[in-house]
């Protein structure tokens, strides 16, 4: 195979001067490009045949940050990060990388790299070169090239493998060489497509603390691609949820949680206990309703008030902010009766039968909490008002 | 850390196996026996027909050629000597030009027939299913017409009446009323479309399992496409492109029809003075030495090829 011959032969032109650029990651002079914004999707389309992949999605990743595209398979998830890479081109929409419309670049143009589901490790080669091919694209020096593969190799802990090929490689291993080969191009976007996915689950666990802490340390913005919703909440800082195409919200790992927007994101996203509702007064943030739980006073953010005020309720409580023990004043109180309790651990589930409907109830084993509770044992449960969210349907 | 080499590799393939046939568990050696008696024939068939007489030939090689043309079973060096330009005359170039030049004609049919077939080969690739079957039949169709019917086929085509020449004259490129054979353009043109296919084929092969999903990795890390191509398409069809290119060059470097019907019997290739030393000059020995040493040559070919091709692990930081 070609190496390159040195002393190197330096083409500087737009798309290979960024390489030069070796200890630092600094921004090119461009103004534009000091926007806050790595990547911005703008109502993005894409068909294929019968399906839609995307329905217009629209959304920003800030520059440094950990952000996940959160969905079942077949949201579109994947076909909006080939998007972003270059490898696919949406019927219509607009994009911009760093502040640069970049629809039009071709993917070998564009400041972002990928690591691939498949790994798609070239076989040929050996780790070393697999890791120096993008260096070697941009007709980096050999020096360089040897400096900074093997600082990356060594960031990635895979210098005893250097020369291994990678059909020599273990899933983990290779997975890797596929993460180190991406970043030694210190792209100004990494694109992550279920880097993890292929993984059993012990070794995914392990590598999503090192993933966390390397894109910390790297400060590169990150753009993952999951399935996994523990995968996506430990890590981000920002997850996109997707479902059929489109965003069905976007917020930190805690707001997605805690304040579930929609019906999917609610039942995608752990666990869920939803219920309908129907609209009976409001005085402040403070709303009341009634529901098969009885008359529920429910405190909501100002953003969904005015949604509240339709009349019908799709309401919803995650099974740990329930309380069997105790609660607070002030807190909704509902009598039920036990119907099965379920031991796991670390937390026990129970279903609670309301008479007409049943809630699914998850409480701590702390120890401190007297577990005097079998089945068919009647229970107060206490719902604090904050805790309930509204569903959009 | 112990690396595997590939030398422990290859002895933990090696061991023995338990060969269970058709569910009927066999003792070790029971299946080579069977498998011997189940090639019996068509071992007895290529040791009558092509061992017996290759080794004849090696043998004829060594002999001397009588007066009146007949063998005389003398050994001699004296044919492989004329073969190498020493005759009986000082150097002559000759034969080994002859050598030369037919090897030259092979490797030429081969790079040609690899530029003209990997457009082909990824365009059947490319075809929905059901069109890919056409498409190679159509690939094929040509083989079901005999060589020298094509042969002469290609003289109507490029004689001064043939409509190819009429294109050409009426663009100026050549006189009117110019045969466009006998000549080396002539032959290479039959060769190549002669030879196609077995380019083709296994070229196709090859494309076929391509994993696109290393291109796109190659253009994600900055490959423009021909970078990409060469990077990440090569390397995965370079088995295609060797089996291809044996297949071409050894028939083409034997190959006399062709050269004798349209380059006008004045190109003398391997082939050909192997033909006229078995015909005309009655110089078996001599025929014989210049086909063994083509045959050496294209063992020596393949062999190197191998060579290059295994060595090929060798890892280094770029």
């Amino acid at each position: 195979m070609h190496r390159p011959a040195f002393p190197a032969r330096k083409h500087f032109d737009s798309s290979t001067c960024a390489g030069f650029v070796i200890t630092v990651v600094v921004q090119p002079a461009d103004p534009k490009s000091n926007s806050a914004l790595a990547v911005e999707c703008q109502h993005l389309t894409r068909r294929f045949g019968k399906i839609e992949a995307l329905a217009g999605v629209t959304l920003n990743v800030r520059r440094g940050e950990f952000f996940s595209l959160l969905g079942p398979s077949g949201c579109g998830k994947t076909t909006l990060l080939r998007i972003i890479a270059g490898l696919d081109l949406p019927d219509s929409g607009g994009l911009r990388i760093g502040g640069i419309e970049s629809l039009r670049l071709p993917a070998w143009k564009r400041p972002v790299n990928t690591v691939f589901q498949s790994f798609a490790l070239f076989p040929h080669l050996s780790v070393a070169e697999n890791i120096a091919f993008g260096l070697r694209m941009k007709r980096l020096n050999a020096i360089d090239i040897t400096r900074r593969t093997t600082s990356v190799m060594e960031l990635t802990q895979i210098m005893p493998l250097a020369a291994r090929h990678p059909n020599e490689l273990s899933g983990g291993q290779k997975q890797r060489v596929a993460l180190a080969r991406a970043i030694v191009n210190e792209p100004q976007v990494l694109l992550l497509d279920e880097p993890l996915g292929a993984l059993d689950l012990k070794l995914r666990k392990e590598l999503q603390h090192e993933l966390h802490h390397l894109q910390q340390r790297l400060e590169m913005t990150f753009i993952h691609v999951t399935h996994d919703q523990d995968e996506a909440m430990t890590m981000s800082d920002r997850v996109a949820v997707m479902n059929a195409g489109r965003v069905e919200q976007l917020g930190t790992p805690e707001e997605i949680y805690d304040q579930p927007k929609t019906r999917f994101v609610a039942e995608f996203i752990g666990e869920c206990n939803l219920f309908e509702g129907k609209f009976v007064s409001r005085s402040g943030s403070m709303l009341e309703a009634d529901s098969l739980l009885g008359r529920l006073r429910i405190e909501l953010p100002s953003t969904a008030i005015e949604l509240a005020e339709q009349g019908k309720l799709l309401l919803g409580i995650r099974p740990e902010r329930i309380s069997l023990t105790g609660g607070h004043a002030g807190d909704n109180r509902i009598l039920g009766r036990i119907e099965e309790i379920t031991f796991n651990g670390s937390e026990s589930r129970y279903r609670i039968n309301l008479g007409k409907v049943g809630l699914r109830v998850t409480e701590l084993n702390t120890g401190r909490r007297d577990v005097g509770l079998f089945v068919g044992d009647s229970v107060e449960l206490s719902l604090a008002p904050d805790n309930i969210f509204l569903l959009e349907g | 850390m112990a690396e595997p080499t590939g030398q422990t590799a290859f002895r933990r393939r090696r061991r023995i196996r338990r060969t269970v046939h058709f569910g009927e568990p066999l003792p070790p050696g029971a299946h080579t026996f069977r498998a011997a008696w189940l090639c019996g024939p068509a071992l007895a068939w290529v040791t009558t027909f092509m061992l017996v007489p290759l080794l004849f030939v090696v043998a004829l090689s060594f002999a001397q050629r009588g007066d009146a043309g007949e063998i005389v079973w003398r050994f001699t060096w004296e044919n492989y000597e004329r073969l190498f330009g020493y005759g009986a005359l000082g150097f002559d170039p000759v034969q080994p030009l002859i050598l030369a030049r037919s090897l030259g004609v092979g490797f030429a049919t081969a790079v040609l027939c690899l530029i003209v077939g990997l457009p082909v080969a990824f365009f059947i690739a490319s075809l929905p299913v059901r069109w890919k079957s056409v498409a190679l039949t159509l690939v094929v169709i040509p083989f079901w017409t005999n060589l020298l019917i094509r042969t002469y086929a290609w003289q109507l085509l490029l004689s001064p009446e043939g409509w190819l020449a009429d294109v050409l004259a009426t663009a100026g490129m050549i006189p009117a009323g110019t045969a466009l054979y006998p000549g080396w353009p002539a032959v290479m043109v039959a060769m190549v479309s002669d030879y196609l296919p077995f380019m083709i084929l296994p070229l196709y092969a090859s494309v076929e399992k391509l994993n696109w999903s290393l291109a796109e990795a190659a253009a994600d890390l900055g490959a423009s496409p021909v970078r990409m191509f060469w990077h990440a398409i090569v390397p995965q069809i370079r088995p295609g492109m060797i089996a291809g290119g044996v297949l071409v060059f050894l028939p083409a470097t034997g190959q006399f029809v062709i050269p004798d019907l349209l380059g006008g019997a004045k190109l003398a290739l391997l082939g050909n003075s192997v033909q006229q030393q078995f015909g005309s000059s009655r110089d078996w020995p001599f025929g014989s030495a210049i086909a063994v040493v083509a045959l050496l040559v294209m063992i020596l070919g393949l062999w190197l090829h191998t060579r290059v091709t295994n060595g090929r692990r060798e890892v280094s930081l770029p």
